[in-house]
């Protein structure tokens, strides 16, 4: 019997047409009467004449049990008008449904669509459903127009755009729908949302990829400095794993920056607020990271709805130090090995030169001369590649103090007379009885006025004068110096002070110089938190002014570039 | 100028004998040349120098270990010292007078006004010890 019963409960889970229901429920009858028969024999021992009114009774019973057992369970006697309704509704729960007519206007879109994609109906409807699919799917949207018009249906991953823009990732099917004669009349398009499982699939991809990053990566909360991420390479670094870094804060990660990490925290806020305030997006560091050189570079991120946490990115750096090393002492051995021979062959000369070794006839005097003063030229090339390198690495070295700025130009004026006189040009001075000081290195802003006070003695006219003037602002310390000759033309004023530039590339061979001369100048300047800019005028000459801070200024322990890096 | 007594390191050959022509032609320097720091050392004792000279890139001996181990003979701990330099490195100059440098000439020197040079260091030098 608990077969028969099992029988009856599939057959109901089965929808049953109403007809049907009432055939079973006969067939279950017959099955039952002999059943009930062999049950009261069994049972009694009555007359088989009585038999046939009992039989006919069994066979009632059982067919009214069986009608009761099947509507009962099922309860599924709708109409097929109710049935379709049932089965929209569940559709429609489910998935995004719109419908197109033969020109593909949208005709019909259900709830879940406008819930979705944020439309309005009217938005929607008699417009083209070609709308609805973003610029990056023209090309999918044309091929599925075929697919559909030859009578066919398509099915695939794509992009509807939203209202607001946004893309929303669909699993769709489109189904094209055909009157008697095979004719397409529209089209029926059911779409499944997968943004999430979109973004969930990218985000993975995202963390492998950052997992093989060589660099490492850190990712910290900025008030606990809890660690929240770290990729293959940091894990590796600090010994740790996916579930042992959780617990672990910055601190943990035995970092070295000029000696040990500061203690405080508060200490390290305070060396990021440039970060956390916003004035600048990345700030570098070298500092030393389980004992090795490396580079750190430093964000603070927040993405849309996410907590603000800081990502670092560590590279080391040490080989890369190591060859720069080498390249360093290589430029520092071959000038000193150019300086050797080039001591001895002035040396030689000006002995010569000075009458030390005895008379010249006057053209051998002329010859030397020249040889002389080309020894000098090939210094001052060395001098400037050395400069420029160092000031390309960084590693130029300033010994700031405060220099009296009256005194530093009217000794530079001095050192360069014998140029001056060499271009016949005059020096005139203006404001140099004022005492005013200037924070800066003497040297450096010395050789800036050697280089300014050449210039304008060789782009002169023999004959004229060239102003130098000091003056002040609020803050800064100014010298000018003009001179009265060609000027720049336009086209090479905003080149200026780039390197090997100089207006006219025959001025090297005949105004001497590398052209690297304003390029360092006005690095040195910089480096030391002055600025320097010059006016021109094509026939009335030039004026160059820098100025240079008063005191002691935060910019003037920021390398140029902005960023303030450890000390190496 | 005076009759300084100048003892001169220089392992280049060529800049030795411009450095001569210089300080003996033009200065009147009593002038004894090595072209190595041993050398130096061997001789330093039977020239009893009043100054030292010394180029500071050398192959067997930088001159800045010259100049410490010259001041360890006898009679030299405040013999002063000049260094001659192609390292035109600000870095380096302060080492140098850190280490007792009176002053530190770059190179490429000017020989007509080298003699000079020294004999300013030196009186000045002298006027301050004295």
């Amino acid at each position: 019997m608990n077969k028969f019963f099992i029988l009856v409960n599939k057959l109901v889970t089965i929808r049953i047409p109403v007809k049907l229901q009432y055939v079973i429920a006969m067939l279950i009858a017959v099955i039952a009467s002999p059943m009930v028969v062999y049950a009261v024999q069994g049972k009694t021992s009555i007359d088989s004449s009585i038999l046939s009114p009992i039989l006919i009774t069994g066979l009632t019973i059982a067919y009214a049990w069986g009608i009761w057992i099947i509507r009962s369970a099922a309860r599924t006697d709708m109409t097929p008008a109710q049935e379709t309704a049932y089965q929209i509704e569940a559709l429609n729960a489910h998935s995004i449904v719109t419908m197109a007519d033969a020109h593909g206007d949208l005709i019909f879109v259900n709830e879940k669509f406008l819930k979705t994609t944020g439309y309005d109906r009217s938005d929607l409807i008699g417009k083209s459903k070609s709308m609805l699919y973003p610029d990056s799917e023209r090309l999918l949207f044309k091929e599925i127009q075929n697919i559909i018009q030859s009578g066919n249906s398509w099915e695939g991953e794509m992009q509807v755009k939203s209202k607001d823009g946004t893309n929303v990732w669909t699993h769709t099917t489109i189904v094209p729908q055909l009157d008697n004669r095979k004719n397409v009349i529209g089209s029926i398009s059911i779409r499944t949302d997968i943004t999430q499982s979109k973004i969930t699939s990218a985000d993975k991809y995202l963390r492998k990829s950052l997992h093989l990053l060589r660099d490492e990566v850190y990712m910290f909360d900025p008030i606990t400095l809890q660690f929240i991420y770290l990729n293959e390479a940091a894990m590796k670094q600090c010994g740790w794993d996916e579930t042992t870094y959780i617990d672990k804060i910055l601190y943990d990660a035995h970092i070295e920056m000029d000696g040990p990490l500061p203690i405080d925290p508060s200490q390290f806020y305070e060396m990021v607020r440039p970060l956390t305030d916003g004035e600048v997006d990345e700030m570098a560091f070298e500092l030393l990271f389980q004992g090795k050189l490396n580079e750190v570079k430093l964000q603070l991120v927040q993405t849309e709805g996410g907590k603000p946490h800081f990502v670092a990115m560590a590279r080391d750096i040490s080989e890369r130090k190591a060859f720069e090393k080498i390249k360093d002492d290589f430029i520092s051995t071959v000038s000193h090995e150019l300086r050797t021979p080039v001591t001895s062959i002035k040396g030689a000369l000006g002995l010569i030169l000075s009458g030390a070794t005895g008379t010249l006839d006057e053209k051998a005097k002329r010859m030397l001369d020249i040889a002389y003063r080309n020894t000098d030229r090939l210094t001052l090339i060395i001098n400037d590649i050395l400069d420029l390198e160092k000031i390309a690495a960084g590693r130029m070295d300033f010994n700031f103090e405060p220099v009296s700025m009256s005194d530093l130009v009217a000794d530079a004026i001095a050192a360069n007379e014998s140029y001056a006189d060499r271009y016949n040009v005059s020096v005139k001075t203006f404001g140099l009885d004022q005492e005013l000081e200037g924070y800066c290195d003497g040297d450096r802003i010395f050789q800036v006025m050697n280089n300014l006070l050449s210039n304008a003695a060789k782009f002169s006219n023999a004959g004229d004068e060239v102003h130098v003037s000091l003056y002040e602002t609020n803050t800064s310390v100014c010298v000018s110096v003009e001179d009265f000759g060609e000027g720049i033309p336009v086209h090479a004023q905003a080149s200026i002070f780039n390197r090997f530039m100089q207006a006219d590339s025959s001025d090297r061979r005949s105004k001497g110089g590398t052209g690297l001369g304003l390029s360092i100048v006005k690095a040195l300047v910089e480096s030391q938190g002055g600025s320097i800019g010059f006016t021109s005028q094509v026939g009335k000459g030039t004026k160059f002014s820098f100025d240079i801070p008063k005191t002691y200024s935060t910019a003037t322990v920021i390398p140029v570039g902005g960023i303030r890096q450890a000390a190496e | 100028m005076g009759n300084l007594k100048i003892l001169h390191v220089e392992d280049d050959a060529d800049i030795q004998e411009i450095a001569k022509l210089s300080l003996e032609t033009i200065g009147g320097f009593n002038v004894h040349q090595c072209l190595s720091g041993e050398k130096a050392l061997e001789d330093a004792a039977g020239f009893s120098p009043d100054l030292f000279l010394l180029d500071v890139m050398m192959p067997e001996m930088s001159g800045d270990v010259v100049y410490q181990k010259l001041k360890a003979l006898p009679g030299h701990q405040n013999t002063p010292a000049i260094f001659m330099t192609a390292r035109a490195q600000s870095d380096e100059v302060v080492a140098l007078k850190k280490l007792g440098a009176i002053e530190v000439i770059i190179k490429p020197f000017d020989p007509m006004t080298l003699p000079e040079q020294i004999q300013t260091a030196f009186d000045a030098y002298s006027n301050e010890a004295s």
